[in-house]
């Protein structure tokens, strides 16, 4: 026993030693081995067996001998050795065709007849392995129930496990033949049938739920059991059994977690379930008292893991309070010393996971995680890193980069990326620190590394710039000198896209001209034509450097790439141009088509430029006349959603800690695509007159969830125009519904007219489908609720396919959704301002209004959010969140009225009572009739 | 598959090689065909074979599962499940196979393994059912697949494993009374 404490270096190395020793000795000696038995021409298995049993293994050859099994001398130990041959065949990947498999299960069948305890059990498990048909099964149903009913112990347990598996993997109808032994079995005295009857129930009511269900009588009293395996696998079935019923499985975790469970397993599995009870009770109402108490008694249990188990549970509370959350902290503390690398890895991952909720509950094991830097597993070491870097406080940010400094060397690259992922989050965290972390960046990237650990970085540092204003020019700088030595043509192109765009703003712009001329002398292609698109960039934006830009544009005119050689020419005389007259190309001014990304989806350009080559016109091809069908839109929209899907795949990735670790950031990227795709609206041709997109509101259910039909509203408001999008879904499987559109009632909002309706042409069951409408504003801002009808052609349609059936001709229907609200925060766009005060002293006092209200909010934070979406406004300053306990608070509000006027708020609110909150709302713009607008909002 | 119930995604036995001995999969998400599951097998070696895990079970986390291992001569043993699992319940699943097989064959390594394959193949099948933990009793377990009784009621001879078992539990419990 050497395994007292965790192994210092030296010992562990030595161990090391000793095991390729060893590793190495076995293989020499396995290598001599194997030559004598093929020197001695080993075809008999005796030999054989000197270096594998199974060294020459053929399948002919095994499909051969497996005549032994119809021998009427049946020799157990021949056979059983047979058996283990075929196992071991099917283990090593070998496939049997169906026939081969069939002879395999006959012969197997034939087995029975013997008497032999040890071939029986032989033949039991390679039953399981070979997936016999539905018409071999029946063959061997007699003979498996027989045994269900044996004397012994060891045959009923077994003969179930086999019989059930087969069961449930051909034809679960079955079940019903053996329901009355099965039932017998899951009461058996002796423990392992009981347990083998409850463990192949759990297999078989995932396929037939029906009869499983009629056992729970008997499930309740194998819960009784002494036997702790009985006992678990018991309360596994019932709840299973149960599960549906939320009444029903809160009496049974509430009547077992006063009555003691022994076995580690069953516990563990109850505070499943008691977690899960109390995250459906949510966070909002009080919580449980017992069941809390019972997850508090689980951290005293003897076992470790029902321990863990239980701390793991409080960490996963909904709305998790310090308090509750401490005494789980302590024992996870306790786990963190421990000599298993397996519970000081599970502590460290829980306290990773709450660290980002609540860091200061984790700051008491930041002493303990230190001494984690160092561990063996670097599982464990990485953990304790990111947990540190998330709790840390910002005095002590120094010392721990200090320490990572020394640990990044040591470790792959994978674990590097999830470090820097934590330091991006850290350097958000605390912004004063920029300045440091960048340094310890820009020291990473000259290191050695992967293409994903140097993209990791150089997204952090594109973010940091993005993020912090101050740590921009350093950043670029760092990524600079990155470039000039850059293995990774795809980061050299995105950093020099990104000079581009933000170089020009920088205060010293011609001091990055150098680094990107460099990439155009040196680079490979792909690098030189970004970085040709990236100099003009800087010549469109600064008329200072635009004469010398050009001058080093003519020096590529003459590169020997194509791409290169066009974007310099493209370019070029571009910038020539601009000196003597901003012209446009296609209709598009030159800053607009370097910084811009194009107004259209490159898929329906070229549509467009291909019907234009097809059928040329006097009038010059322009980019605005690009229009875009429904479908196309549907494509691009698909395409939208899979990408912010798989990004925020990626972000849930390790551990689930992630998304919660940088709120908003990817995710705020996803939006964006999701946001550009619907800005495609407008490039469908019976909509192409809108105009560009003011706002867009968040879908409307129009329908409760779980309905015949489902129906949600998005609201896209153009100038004079509002768009209504219904995302519309049919939930009933024997239905295809056609012409499916949404009537609208506009008697009572004036000012609304329909203008073109496009329904949905077909919505088979489970698939989404889109109708728009397009409303036309004769008023400024109407404001209202509108009666909508869902109508739609129902033709009944096949159950399994969906497809509708030739001889239904459907008939007309209605359905009857929610009404629409038209309110005053759809005519408003959320907008950031810089400045707040400077802004709102700026406005002046000539175009404000202001209102009091009382609400009937029971807290400030709920009052806020109400008011926050009534109002459609951005919130400013990190306003948006009143301190605990805090009776008064100040919410500053700005956003973008529909005529693009600017408009700020600012709400003050107080706690009159439990129930009451005070508003008073100051409301400014250019213009009265707008503030007056807006401050009517809340009323 | 269930989400309460503690499950594996799969049971590996590799040999110093990284070759398979006997690898068991009981969900579809890590590979359906041969070849997937050997690039898993590959991975999952090339992550843990350089690592110390003689004494105690070594953990590690990738790829979205969790996977707890251990050495033993010439031969690997991993339990992978979902990272979510509880890792302490897949290192209990891993000691449980780790002393039924020494129970059964003596010692483990890989000559003892594939000369008695047979042995091997029925400890797997005792412990896990389906991806489920059947049993984690090893002397259950190893009585089962010598076909001697169900039960382990007559309690398990006083072997060494259990001893030292009972001994670095000891071990651990004065410890932690000492960092109290």
């Amino acid at each position: 026993m050497q395994g007292g404490q965790a192994l210092p270096p030296v010992e562990a190395q030595q161990s090391d030693w000793q095991t390729q020793g060893s590793q190495w000795l076995s293989g020499v000696k396995d290598a001599a081995m194997s030559t004598l038995a093929t020197g001695g021409g080993g075809g008999k298995k005796d030999e054989d067996e000197v270096y594998s049993p199974f060294l020459g293994l053929e399948k002919s050859q095994v499909l051969q001998e497996c005549r032994v099994f119809n021998d009427p001398q049946l020799n157990p130990r021949l056979c059983a050795q047979l058996i283990t041959k075929i196992l071991y065949m099917l283990g090593q990947g070998e496939q049997l065709s169906r026939s081969e498999s069939t002879s395999i299960f006959f012969g197997v069948t034939k087995l029975f007849q013997a008497k032999d305890d040890h071939l029986r059990r032989m033949i039991y498990l390679v039953m399981k392995e070979l997936n016999p048909s539905a018409e071999e099964v029946i063959i061997v149903t007699a003979t498996l129930t027989k045994d269900m009913n044996s004397k012994q112990d060891l045959y009923r347990a077994n003969a179930i496990r086999v019989l059930c598996k087969i069961i449930s993997m051909t034809d679960p109808t079955m079940l019903g033949q053996i329901e009355r032994h099965l039932k017998q079995a899951l009461v058996d005295k002796n423990a392992f049938v009981a347990a083998s009857a409850l463990v192949s129930s759990i297999q078989l009511i995932r396929v037939n739920a029906e009869v499983v269900k009629r056992w729970v009588n008997e499930v309740q009293t194998a819960l009784q059991s002494d036997n702790q395996t009985v006992q678990y696998h018991a309360l596994a079935l019932l709840h299973m059994i149960k599960k549906q019923d939320r009444l029903a499985v809160n009496k049974i975790v509430s009547s077992l977690t006063r009555t003691p469970i022994k076995s580690p397993l069953a516990q563990c599995l109850l505070i499943r379930f008691v977690k899960k009870v109390m995250d459906e009770e949510g966070g909002g109402g009080e919580r449980d008292r017992t069941l809390l108490e019972f997850l508090e008694g689980t951290l005293r249990h003897k076992s470790d893991v029902v321990i863990y188990e239980g701390a793991n549970a409080l960490c996963g509370l909904p709305n998790v309070s310090q308090r509750e959350l401490s005494p789980a902290i302590t024992v996870l503390q306790l786990f963190l010393c421990s000599n298993k690398p397996t519970l000081r890895f599970a502590a460290a991952r829980t306290l990773n996971r709450i660290a980002m909720l609540h860091p200061a509950a984790v700051t008491p094991c930041n002493m303990d995680l230190e001494g984690l830097i160092n561990d063996a597993n670097r599982s464990i070491a990485t953990l304790a890193i990111t947990t540190l870097l998330k709790t840390g406080s910002e005095a002590g940010v120094e010392r721990l980069m200090k320490q990572i400094t020394t640990f990044m060397s040591e470790i792959a690259d994978e674990f590097k990326v999830i470090v820097v992922d934590a330091i991006r989050s850290m350097c958000i965290k605390f912004p004063q620190k920029h300045r440091l972390l960048m340094t310890f960046l820009s020291n990473m990237l000259r290191e050695e590394g992967g293409f994903t650990y140097k993209k990791a970085i150089v997204d952090t540092i594109l973010e940091l710039i993005a993020q912090i204003p101050d740590a921009k020019e350093a950043g670029l700088m760092n990524l600079c000198e990155f470039i000039e030595d850059c293995e990774f043509t795809p980061l050299s192109t995105a950093i020099l896209a990104v000079l581009g765009t933000e170089g020009p703003a920088t205060a010293e712009p011609s001091s990055y001209i150098r680094f990107i001329y460099n990439r155009v002398v040196l680079e490979n292609a792909t690098v030189r034509a970004s970085a040709v698109s990236a100099l003009a960039k800087f010549g469109v934006q600064l008329p200072q450097l635009r004469s010398s830009i050009v001058t080093l544009l003519l020096r590529c005119l003459h590169d020997n790439d194509d791409e290169v050689r066009d974007r310099a020419t493209l370019y070029c005389s571009m910038l020539q141009k601009m000196e003597v007259s901003p012209d446009d190309v296609f209709g598009i001014g030159p800053a607009q088509l370097c910084l811009q990304p194009l107004p259209v989806p490159l898929l329906a350009l070229e549509h467009a430029v291909a019907q234009y080559l097809a059928q040329p016109s006097d009038e010059p091809f322009s980019v605005f006349n690009v229009t875009m069908s429904a479908e196309m839109l549907a494509a691009e929209r698909k395409a939208a959603h899979e990408q912010s899907a798989a990004r925020r795949k990626a972000e849930n990735h390790d551990g689930g800690s992630r998304h919660q670790m940088m709120p908003g950031t990817p995710g705020k990227a996803a939006a964006k695509a999701v946001d550009a795709s619907v800005d495609y609206l407008a490039k469908i041709p019976q909509f192409a007159h809108v105009g560009p997109r003011f706002s867009s509101s968040k879908p409307a259910a129009l329908t409760d969830p779980e309905t015949e039909y489902s129906c949600a509203c998005i609201k896209h408001v153009y100038a004079r125009h509002t768009i209504l999008a219904f995302e519309l879904r049919n939930t009933i499987d024997d239905q295809y519904l056609q012409d499916v559109r949404v009537a609208l009632d506009l008697a009572g909002t004036a000012g609304l007219e329909v203008e073109v309706e496009l329904p949905c042409p077909a919505l088979p069951f489970g698939v989404a489908g889109q109708a728009f409408i397009l409303l036309r504003r004769t008023e400024a801002a109407p404001t209202g609720s509108l009666g909508c009808t869902l109508r739609f052609r129902v033709r009944e349609a096949h159950a399994e396919t969906h497809e509708p059936l030739d001889s239904s001709a459907g008939y007309e229907d209605e359905y009857a959704l929610e009404e629409l609200e038209l309110a005053a925060a759809d005519y408003m766009k959320r907008l950031m301002v810089a400045d707040f005060r400077a802004g709102w002293e700026g406005m002046g006092n000539g175009g404000e209004v202001i209102e009091t209200f009382s609400l009937t909010y029971s807290g400030l934070p709920e009052a806020i959010r109400a008011i926050v979406d009534f109002l459609g406004m951005e919130v400013c300053e990190g306003t948006g969140t009143p301190q605990d306990g805090a009776r008064t608070h100040t919410v500053l509000l700005s956003g973008a009225f529909l005529s693009g006027a600017q408009v700020l708020a600012i709400v003050n609110l107080r706690t009159e009572s439990a129930k009451q909150v005070g508003m008073r709302l100051s409301v400014r713009s250019a213009d009265k009739e707008i503030s007056q607008f807006v401050a009517s909002c809340v009323a | 598959m269930q989400a309460d119930i503690p499950s594996l995604s799969c049971i590996l036995i590799l040999d110093s090689d990284g070759q398979r001995i006997c690898c068991k999969y009981y969900t579809q998400d890590l590979g359906t065909t041969h070849a997937e599951q050997l690039a898993f097998e590959k991975k999952m070696f090339d992550k843990s074979s350089r690592t110390n895990a003689r004494s105690e079970a070594e953990i590690v986390l990738f790829d979205n599962l969790v996977a707890v291992y251990k050495n033993s001569a010439d031969a690997w043993f991993f339990i992978v499940s979902r990272q979510n699992e509880n890792e302490l319940i897949l290192a209990n699943v891993l000691t449980a196979l780790c002393e039924a097989l020494t129970l059964s064959l003596r010692q483990i390594d890989k000559r003892t393994m594939l000369d008695n394959y047979e042995s091997l193949l029925l400890t797997v099948d005792e412990l896990i059912d389906g991806g489920m933990i059947l049993e984690t009793d090893a002397s259950a377990i190893s009585n089962r697949v010598g076909m001697k009784a169900a039960n382990s009621e007559p309690a398990a001879p006083a072997e060494g494993g259990t001893f030292s078992f009972a001994f670095s539990s000891a071990k651990e419990s004065f410890a932690r009374s000492l960092l109290r």
